[in-house]
């Protein structure tokens, strides 16, 4: 029963991470996509200007997930990390580099420098993603078994690099809508509109990569299929369908401040049917919740841990966004985007 | 369990091979942060030495370290 509850717990850290750490990873692949220094300028600010206060915050969902995977469910974590060491490692040198690119940036004053650490900032939020959505799709398709060793197979097959792409496109998409609704908040709408075109577009990304994974997974990952077209996986499909076409409905219109929450819905939706579709495997079908559960008192004394997590960190990091979103953080003005805006829009 | 049990089943070139990545990018990122708070460091001296924060030349003028760091060389009012 308490190893249900964690492996639930575990399910809605990681679509937390998704959802926060996503946007963030998002605002980097836009950073990359932003084209040269004179082009890309005021949406590099603008990218500089809405990560600045979250940035760091968002791991916090990592780091949970990883607490609650190593101590709830050792069995899986070391499963995990032996099959999978690669693209986790590079994973990890990704976030350490876009960190570290992204701190550096700013107090570089020459072009070339801002322009080495801009890219290796751009360049990690792209690969980071990727891995992590490799690793998902290793532990979907079910080939992280116990006598899995250390091989490429785990996760360079086809539902592996399904789930890098569409991690990297949800990403993108949380990323421009999120970054839509900060242009609006600071009174650019060229850059709303910029964003929101590409906001678009990933959404069409995403529903795409949706459905080709979704047939891949009836050959690869069938018992992930399984639960996606049945039962609460099913629910949680067409939630995330209707999220879909309510997002590209507000998209559509200039002030969808609505956008951001139906944006998250598509993301929480995916990754909940993807864990409710798991069920009652940890990692489909050779790891049961009950078979990777830890000790009982483990269990019980992790529950505490996350009852404190819900009571004191929570509304802290719910404070923190809600803050974000209405601008009370910032120190971006009209004029730092409209310095050279004026010539910029067209 | 001996070390010998533990040992990941990967060859040791591989392993090599991402130690030498990991350490790669330690270096850079800490060559990195040293080479850029020593030339802070200067700029500011600079700074202070000519009576002010001033933008570098080459910057536009919205783009004075004040508004990018919350540190920086001391403005002309808070001057002993």
């Amino acid at each position: 029963m308490i190893a249900g509850v964690i492996a639930v717990v575990l399910l809605l850290a990681i679509a937390a991470y998704a959802c926060a750490g996503g946007t963030d990873y998002g605002a980097g692949f836009w950073d990359l996509t932003a084209g040269g220094a004179e082009r890309g300028k005021r949406p590099r600010w603008l990218i500089d200007h809405a990560m600045e206060p979250v940035w760091e915050v968002n791991n916090v969902w990592l780091i949970f997930v990883l607490v609650i995977m190593w101590t709830g469910f050792p069995v899986l974590f070391q499963r995990v990390f032996t099959a999978m060491w690669l693209p986790l490692a590079l994973a990890a040198v990704g976030i350490v580099l876009r960190g570290a690119g992204f701190a550096l940036r700013k107090p570089a004053r020459r072009l070339a420098g801002r322009r080495l650490y801009g890219a290796v900032f751009a360049i990690s939020s792209l690969l980071t993603p990727f891995f992590l959505g490799a690793a998902a799709g290793g532990v979907a398709s079910g080939r992280v078994t116990a006598s899995a060793t250390a091989s490429t197979d785990a996760w360079a097959n086809p539902t592996s690099v399904l789930f890098g792409l569409l991690a990297v496109a949800a990403t993108a998409l949380l990323g421009a809508v999120f970054l839509a609704a900060d242009a609006r908040r600071f009174a650019v709408p060229d850059l709303d509109g910029h964003f929101r075109r590409r906001a678009l577009g990933a959404l069409a990304a995403v529903a795409v990569l949706a459905v080709i994974t979704l047939v891949v997974t009836h050959g690869d990952a069938p018992h992930v299929w399984h639960g996606l077209t049945h039962g609460v996986g099913l629910v949680f499909v067409v939630v995330a369908v209707l999220a879909t076409l309510a997002t590209a409905w507000l998209l559509m219109r200039p002030s969808g401040a609505w956008a951001r929450v139906s944006a998250v819905g598509v993301v929480a939706s995916a990754v909940i049917a993807w864990g409710m579709a798991q069920r009652p495997y940890l990692v489909p079908t050779s790891l049961t919740v009950a078979q990777g559960a830890g000790a009982h008192t483990t269990l019980r004394w992790l529950a505490f841990v996350t009852f404190v997590a819900l009571v004191f960190v929570i509304p802290a990091v719910a404070l923190l966004y809600r803050l974000d979103t209405r601008g009370e953080l910032e120190g971006l003005t009209d004029a730092d985007l409209r310095g050279s805006g004026a010539d910029g829009e067209s | 369990m001996r070390v010998a049990e533990a040992v990941t089943a990967t060859r040791s070139t591989s392993l090599w091979i991402m130690f030498g990545l990991v350490v790669a990018v330690y270096v850079f990122v800490f060559g990195s942060f040293l080479v850029i708070l020593l030339k802070m460091r200067s700029r500011w001296r600079q700074a202070d030495r000519t009576g002010g924060p001033e933008a570098p030349k080459e910057t536009p003028e919205t783009d004075t370290p004040e508004t990018d760091t919350p540190y920086g060389p001391r403005s002309a009012g808070s001057r002993p």
